[in-house]
């Protein structure tokens, strides 16, 4: 079972510094996790993911099942042997996938029939953006939650025999999640919103009784996964169930966020699965700061601010959260910085020798590599994913990192207002930033003089917000 | 004062002129009839039409002043009416197909060497220079005694601070848009040559990395550690074959990321002719024209490599080279003081297979010579001390057989970082061990064959040492550290990269694919090339390991061939403008 110490609590805010030991070392909290979905951060060797001082990323169980298989993986020696990273792993459940991937799908009790089931009502605002397999492949994926447990235990197995029987296991992935009913937040449906978020209850049980059966729980973590939409009362009768269950897991995540649904609403379930869960387990925030919306990938990569976001969730208690946007929107030439995200591709960038930013440890900015450069080769050259990948990956990491220190020297509130400061500075404060982290003690306008202060209001105009921003950078 | 005489001159005309010419043109109906002087003005120089020309031709000239010098600003590219830029590829078609016609009509000129100048503006190629302080390269070579003998040697580059030695044979890396494909700058910065074609920096103006404040411009601009990477630049990718508007006199065409640019001759170090000249003529013209603008960039302590012009004729690449080391005199002699001969100036050839296999293809099987004549034809007269490089070798087969029949040191790497970024592994190694069968060169990673391959990518005869095949740990120190409270340990030796991960890579499109690929090819090429240095000076039977070798591997492209057709499935399924590709095929 993992090891969970609190060593140092915001006496302000509900954020807290923690030591997570896993058995493939310590991880620091708060942290943040580079996604690898296919067994690899893009375009990087594990050696160097670990040379950024990662040691925790994120595989993802649907991807990782579909190819190279579990079969595989278990030859392999379990995901850690297969892709080369001796630090600690993740993998998430796969119910996400079934609501970001796959139009076609049917929910039933046993599990995702991955049937020709036309689930328009529930996921049209998915847009196009989905099916990745063919279907005659998709059609042997039977997702029931031991299967789901199984396939995430065969990613850290040293051998994989079928879904009931397991062999002791060398290289043990370190957190799984449970198989989750996940509908995309913005459902008006709200009896399909119970449905699922009572099945994750259920499907919880499995997923316990599953784990505990295969006799991994000594080497692999479960975590349980609130659901419960964005509904007050439903996450409420999920956390209430859950946390029943607290022993019997090593952690809970909040999932069934982030698929475009206010921000104003976002922080509030946070803020209330947080205080909710139990201090002693760590939390995770799934999918921070990325809606998987029907935007494309470029309008989202410029207007998201998923530090912000991160920070914002590490005062409301959160420990851990995962998010593909530094790696994906570093693909389409944009930079994050604390003065807010860097698009390369503008012409204004062509000529400007300095690095990303200055006093910037990663590789890309220590080794001077100047952003005219960037320009010349973004989008067009995959070298240009990679210095941006890596640049992106320390940023965050940094930015969390210094959480962790002024969480422990008692001054995250500072911290947290010089950083949105430098971050929104010309364009004005996010109104419901300024809310969240006022409901936890820290008033981000403290000092400012209001005639001054930008405030966005946060009913919609997040994007607007940002092209604002954008357009005076 | 001249201009603004004339342009009054010419407006103060206008009228009367029209009005004469419609009178003239009004009153031919009834020239039958009448035959005046006012129907039928004299013939003489004060005629409206040799008024107009005057005008036009004086107007011509001015215009051609203001079209400025060459070396005005740092670069400064001939502007509006020098440079064209063609969009479209009809436009590209028809500009080429225009331009050639004009050259065919052109080609009555003789094409002896045209005479040397001095260079107006010398000092315009420190701009483009990977140095502003040139330096100093020499090169030296074992004992030999015939030109054409395999040979090792090194590459010395003397720079003010450290010197660069580059043992030979040597690989050379092909970069992009200025950098290796798919590696990080961790790991370009440790190979040590590498070739930096210029054309696409010209799609800004003046060219970014001449504007870099630097001491070392292209070598800060691009990341590379002047201490100990050499740069080669050259003004077009010597391996892009693509037909591109007739160079002239005075302009060579470059491709850039925006079209097509024409420079002018004057700036380009090494001159690639790339189309192949079918004609006599125009064979003629390349060496011609080649030889006149390796004078313009001659200078002293400028390494500068000369491409060996003369397409497919022997006779042409043979007058190119007399051309080289012709002594001059005179005015031409001054031109290149202190050298005196072209050659003098050089430190070494230059051969460009992609276009010369063009070219070989184009002529008549039986008639073309084969490789080695056509090289051994522009190297027969000219000094064995220099450095002779092959761009766009095709196999390890053609590197041996060309060190062995030309004694050529410097090979380009395109074909091995072609092979990764189409996902093929190279495993082979030098001398070839003893097999059973004919093995490939290396191994299409797309193939289902390797799903469960957990072995890494070079066989057990081969250790690879690449950071693929023997990753390092990194060491405590260097992780970096985000918070006081970080702890790194490093535990155990890392994994390598198994075949049967990178084969999960390929098939999902993951870049890590390619970079670690990269990486492995790479370091195969270098391991090859340091045994064939070392069988160079302590083996005499080289000769013998060549033929072993030719016995051991097939030379032909099969694996990267099936490779390619794997990874643009893959690439359609998966790659850019799949979410519209689906669109387009509709609901499923």
């Amino acid at each position: 079972m993992a090891k969970f110490e609190i060593l140092a609590r915001c006496p302000t805010t509900r954020a807290r510094v923690s030591r997570l030991t896993l058995s493939h070392g310590e991880t620091a909290l708060p942290t943040f996790m580079p996604v690898a979905t296919q067994a690899a951060i893009k375009g990087l060797t594990s050696q160097q993911v670990e040379s950024l001082g990662i040691s925790l990323i994120l595989n993802n169980t649907y991807h990782l099942n579909l190819r190279p298989g579990v079969q595989i993986l278990a030859q392999a020696g379990g995901a850690h042997k297969f892709q080369g990273w001796n630090k600690n792993l993740l993998t998430d459940s796969g119910g996400f996938q079934f609501v970001s991937l796959s139009k076609f799908a049917k929910i039933t009790e046993e599990g995702k029939q991955t049937i020709l089931v036309f689930w328009r009502n529930c996921n049209s605002h998915f847009g196009r953006r989905l099916i990745l397999q063919p279907l005659h492949r998709r059609a042997n994926d039977a997702d029931s939650p031991e299967e789901s447990i199984s396939i995430q235990h065969a990613i850290g197995a040293g051998s994989f025999h079928s879904s009931t029987g397991f062999r002791d296991l060398e290289y043990p992935a370190d957190i799984i999640m449970q198989l989750d009913d996940v509908v995309p937040s913005l459902t008006p449906d709200r009896a399909r919103v119970e449905e699922a978020m009572e099945r994750s209850v259920r499907w919880l049980d499995r997923c316990i009784a599953f784990h505990n059966a295969s006799g991994k729980q000594t080497t692999q973590n479960l975590f349980a996964i609130v659901q419960g939409g964005l509904d007050h009362e439903l996450r409420d009768r999920c956390l209430k169930q859950m946390v029943e269950r607290s022993n019997q897991v090593a952690g809970f995540a909040v999932g069934g966020l982030s698929g475009g649904e206010e921000k104003d609403v976002f922080w509030r379930i946070v803020k209330q699965c947080a205080e909710k869960l139990p201090e002693e387990k760590p939390r995770y925030c799934m999918g921070v700061g990325f809606a998987e919306g029907n935007l494309s990938s470029l309008v989202q990569a410029v207007h998201s601010n998923t530090s912000t976001d991160l920070l914002v969730c590490v005062a409301l208690g959160v420990d851990m959260a995962d998010c593909v946007f530094p790696t994906r929107t570093a693909r389409f030439g944009v930079a994050l910085t604390r003065n807010g995200p860097l698009n390369l591709r503008l012409a204004k960038h062509a000529t400007d020798f300095s690095p990303i930013e200055k006093d910037c440890p990663c590789p890309t900015c220590s080794q001077g590599t100047s952003r005219a450069m960037l320009h010349h080769i973004v989008t067009r050259e995959t070298a240009a994913a990679h210095a941006v990948t890596i640049h992106n990956i320390v940023f965050q990491a940094q930015v969390m990192g210094g959480a962790r220190d002024a969480i422990i020297a008692g001054t995250f509130p500072q911290y947290l207002k010089a950083f949105f400061a430098g971050y929104f500075a010309d364009a004005g404060y996010p109104e419901w930033c300024v809310n969240a982290l006022q409901s936890v003690g820290v008033d981000l306008l403290e000092g400012l003089d209001p005639s001054e202060v930008k405030i966005i209001p946060g009913s919609g105009a997040k994007w607007e917000y940002s092209t604002n921003k954008s357009k005076t950078k | 004062m001249l201009v603004l005489r004339t342009a009054t001159r010419l407006v103060g005309r206008r009228q009367p002129l029209l009005i004469a010419s419609r009178s003239a043109s009004s009153s031919t109906a009834d020239h039958h009839q009448t035959e005046d002087d006012f129907a039928y003005p004299k013939e003489g120089f004060g005629a409206p039409i040799w008024r107009k020309t005057a005008g036009f031709a004086i107007l011509g000239v001015l215009f051609y002043e203001y079209l400025g010098t060459p070396g005005d600003n740092d670069v400064a590219w001939l502007p509006a009416a020098g440079t064209e830029e063609f969009a479209d590829e009809a436009a590209l078609i028809r500009a080429t197909r225009e331009t050639a016609l004009l050259q065919e009509r052109q080609l009555v000129r003789s094409a002896t060497r045209p005479p040397l100048y001095r260079s107006r503006n010398p000092e315009q190629f420190n701009h483009v220079s990977p140095y502003k302080n040139m330096v100093g390269m020499s090169v030296k070579f074992q004992a030999q005694t015939t030109a054409f003998r395999p040979r090792s040697g090194s590459l010395l580059l003397n720079r003010p601070t450290s010197a660069i030695e580059i043992a030979t044979p040597a690989l050379l890396v092909t970069t992009s848009r200025g950098v290796v494909p798919h590696l990080t700058q961790a790991h370009a910065s440790t190979l040590p040559c590498l070739q930096v074609p210029f054309e696409t920096f010209l799609e800004h103006s003046p060219p970014v990395p001449t504007l870099h404040p630097g001491s070392h411009p292209l070598h800060s601009f691009l990341g590379f550690n002047p201490e100990n990477q050499l740069l080669i630049l050259t003004l077009r990718d010597p391996h892009d074959v693509r037909e591109t508007p007739a160079n002239t006199n005075n302009y060579v065409s470059a491709v850039t990321g925006r079209g097509i640019r024409r420079i002018l001759s004057l700036r380009c170090q090494i001159y690639h002719s790339l189309l192949p000249p079918f004609s006599q003529k125009r064979v003629e013209r390349s060496v011609s024209r080649s030889a006149s603008w390796v004078s313009q960039i001659l200078g002293p302590n400028r390494n500068v490599l000369v491409h060996m012009a003369g397409g497919v004729s022997i006779a042409a690449r043979k007058a190119f080279s007399s051309n080289l080391i012709e002594k001059l005199h005179g005015r031409e002699a001054e031109a290149i003081s202190p050298h005196k001969s072209l050659d003098d100036g050089l430190v070494g050839y230059v051969f460009d297979l992609a276009p010369l296999r063009m070219e070989m293809d184009a002529v008549s099987t039986g008639d073309a010579p084969d490789l080695t004549t056509l090289l051994r034809a522009s190297l027969d007269s000219m000094p064995s001390s220099k450095l002779r490089v092959i761009n766009s070798v095709s196999s390890p087969h053609e590197i041996l057989r060309l060190i062995r029949d030309v004694g050529v040191d410097i090979f380009d790497s395109k074909w091995a970082q072609d092979n990764a970024a189409f996902g093929v592994a190279l495993d082979f190694v030098f001398p070839a061990p003893a097999f059973q069968t004919r093995q490939n060169l290396g191994h299409n990673l797309y193939r289902t064959d390797f799903a469960q391959d957990f072995s890494s990518l070079s066989s057990s005869y081969s250790p690879c040492p690449c950071p693929a095949c023997r990753p390092v740990a990194t060491s405590q120190s260097a992780i970096i550290s985000h918070s006081t409270m970080d702890q790194f340990r490093t535990d155990g030796t890392p994994q390598p990269a198994s075949r049967a991960y990178i084969h999960h890579l390929c098939l999902t499109h993951e870049m890590s694919a390619h970079s670690l690929l990269v990486l492995h090819n790479l370091a195969v090429m270098q391991a090859f090339l340091a045994s064939v240095r070392t069988l160079l000076e302590h083996s005499d039977n080289f000769g013998r390991l060549v033929d072993d070798f030719h016995n051991a591997y097939h030379e032909g492209h099969e694996q990267i061939s099936e490779a390619r057709t794997m990874w643009k499935e893959v690439d359609l399924a998966r790659g850019k403008g799949r979410l519209a590709r689906e669109q387009d095929q509709g609901d499923i």
